[in-house]
């Protein structure tokens, strides 16, 4: 009996020397990169792979570069405006899909996630030449913020199914009971929704307001192709400049945005583990 | 007053729910709608409250057919099996909820929430958060939040199936306290035949979506319409019987009888006799006035306050009989295999279509 229950315990991997040397191997590869970038925004020296001493200069410059501010400036706007676009189209879709019974409606729930698992590139150029096709004899404006409104609708495009994933696995655990005795109560649709249902979808909301806007602030593939010149995100402005030279201003900025990230990962993270309970 | 009028409705899987059934509801009333599970009652319940619409029929409140009308517009309220008392909302708030949707006016509600709140005495929880609550707490709050509407029926869909055997009891008489105090028309949905009886003034026996019968507890109890009326409210003798040339009723293995039915009964029928009626003589045979049969204990299960003996009769036939604690110390040996006579009078025996 004793021996049987031992085998179903997990394998203490301290005890192998193969799993441990695998565990540090894939730990090293992963981080090491994204740890010199951060140690090297720190390097008082304008050639990247000397290291010549500590600075926060290269922070402050980063800072006083107007292109990279505006970039930065753009990203956020971006980040911002998708976000809030997809949480509204996202929960309106999963309250489709949990409220009615249409025909068509698996089908439009895959739908849904299909730009998850559909290339990147091949999204971007897509894009692109929808852009250029619905909008190629039109100008938006090329004044802030319209000259992001495309960018922003290609943000949207990806953002979308995982807030509408998230937000769905939330709203099927609702009880319909809940959404009756509102309507039992007085309350018409729209206000049994607001009353009622969205408060219960609180922490999907969080969850994946916060998915989205990382995913957003990160995209560099699909914005490449749907920015203009005029219109430069904080990933596209980081990448040109490493064109024209490798300057630790870049691992300076690219620190600012990996530090924005994981926050905002651990967040969503942390509030998360709410969606699927209680 | 509630009327439901010739309703019928199948569901869109082909399973038809109601067929054809009408009832009233008089005002003020504590009814309860009584059958197993899948005959239509929480169906009939629902379509009161507007969740489900009547493929043909009307639904009337109080003479105005509400038919079509939907379940926010509709002035009757509902407690839900599983309360659904809002999480994310105080005592205070999930109780105010309905006046506030109807735009009330702040010192309105602030009363009337007082008011059911003390009707449903949970004085001094009004701060409490929905987690914070016990079973029967919340549904005392799910009961307040339907009575503060000042309904003109409140709605009960198994209100007590989800509490614990001891707790059940005590709310079953609460609530009717609060039906009385509020004096608002009660319906009840239930599968249990003891609540139905203890709690309701009349109350509507379903079966396959069908009103089998209707009427106030006692009346069903002693005198069910049908066989499947009498087995499913208490427990019963259903016993084969046949009425003669002269119309006189024959049951097998059973003497004394010289009961004499009108020519309408048909010629096979049943005889119910309720399990409490019947008594039990071990030594002796009983007064030739009595109608009586013999046979053998088969089953003996002692139950406190009474004690359920089956005695098999010459027939084959199992006859049930339940004897109270005093009955029982009555009869000194009683056991397992020993024959006995089983007596009972005429008056105690309906007459049943087969």
């Amino acid at each position: 009996m004793s021996k049987k229950k031992r085998q179903n315990e997990p394998l203490n991997y301290s005890k192998h020397i193969l799993p441990r040397l695998m565990f540090w191997f894939a730990v090293i590869m992963l981080f090491f990169p994204i740890i010199s970038i951060v140690i090297y925004s720190f390097n008082d020296s304008k050639r990247i792979t000397i290291w010549r001493g500590f600075t926060f200069n290269n922070y402050t410059k980063a800072f006083f570069d107007l292109g990279l501010r505006e970039a930065f400036i753009n990203s956020l706007t971006i980040a911002a405006a998708s976000t809030v676009i997809s949480l509204v189209l996202g929960i309106m879709s999963a309250y489709l899909l949990w409220r009615f019974r249409f025909w068509g409606r698996t089908f439009y729930g895959s739908m849904l996630s299909l730009p998850i698992v559909v290339p990147e590139i091949c999204m971007g150029v897509s894009l692109l030449l929808f852009f250029n096709k619905v909008f190629g004899g039109i100008s938006l404006g090329s004044s802030w913020p319209a000259n992001l409104i495309l960018i922003i609708i290609a943000h949207v495009t990806f953002c979308f199914p995982f807030v509408s994933m998230v937000i769905s696995a939330r709203i099927n655990l609702y009880s319909f009971d809940q959404l009756e005795a509102a309507f039992d109560l007085g309350a018409n649709e729209v206000r049994a929704f607001f009353d009622v249902v969205l408060p219960f979808l609180k922490p999907a909301l969080i969850a994946s307001a916060m998915l989205a806007f990382t995913l957003s602030l990160d995209d560099f593939v699909i914005t490449f192709f749907t920015s203009g010149p005029d219109s430069v995100t904080f990933p596209v402005k980081v990448y040109s400049m490493l064109r024209f030279s490798v300057t630790p201003v870049v691992n300076a900025a690219s620190t600012i945005l990996i530090v924005i990230t994981v926050l905002l990962t651990l967040g969503g993270m942390a509030v998360q583990k709410k969606v699927l309970i209680d | 007053m509630i009327e439901i009028k010739n309703v019928s409705k199948t569901f869109p899987n082909g399973f038809q729910v109601l067929k054809n059934v009408s009832l009233r509801i008089e005002k003020g009333e504590f009814f309860a709608l009584l059958g197993p599970s899948g005959c239509g009652k929480t169906s009939l319940l629902r379509m009161i409250a507007g969740f489900i619409y009547p493929d043909e029929g009307q639904v009337l409140i109080d003479g105005k057919d509400v038919s079509e009308v939907a379940p926010y517009q509709r002035a009757v309220n509902m407690v839900f099996q599983s309360y659904a008392v809002f999480p994310h909302m105080s005592v205070y708030d999930n109780i105010a909820y309905g006046l506030v949707v109807d735009k009330i006016s702040k010192k309105e509600i602030a009363n009337r929430v007082t008011e059911v709140v003390q009707l449903v005495q949970l004085e001094g929880l009004e701060k409490s958060m929905p987690s914070q609550l016990s079973g029967g707490q919340k549904q005392r709050v799910a009961v307040a939040r339907a009575l503060a509407k000042k309904p003109k029926a409140l709605l009960l869909d198994e209100p007590l199936s989800a509490l614990d055997a001891k707790l059940r009891e005590g709310m079953r008489n609460e609530l009717v306290k609060i039906q009385k105090k509020s004096a608002v028309t009660f319906v009840f949905v239930t599968h249990d035949q003891s609540e139905a009886l203890s709690i309701s003034d009349r109350l509507a026996v379903m079966r396959d979506g069908d009103i089998l019968q209707v009427g106030r507890p006692y009346g069903v109890y002693e005198k069910p319409e049908t066989s499947f009326v009498a087995d499913f409210i208490g427990s019963t003798n259903l016993l084969p019987a046949r009425l003669d040339d002269n119309n006189l009723v024959q049951i097998d293995g059973v003497k004394g009888m010289a009961w004499k039915l009108d020519h309408k009964w048909p010629r096979d029928m049943y005889i119910t006799l309720r399990p409490e009626k019947v008594r039990l003589m071990v030594d002796a045979v009983p007064d030739k006035s009595h109608i009586m049969a013999q046979g053998v204990i088969s089953v003996l299960v002692y139950l406190g306050e009474k004690t359920m003996v089956e005695v098999k009769l010459a027939s084959g036939k199992i006859m049930k009989c339940s004897l109270s604690e005093y009955e029982r110390k009555t009869i000194s040996s009683l056991k397992m295999g020993k024959r006995v006579w089983c007596f009972w009078d005429e008056k105690d025996m309906m007459p049943l279509a087969k």
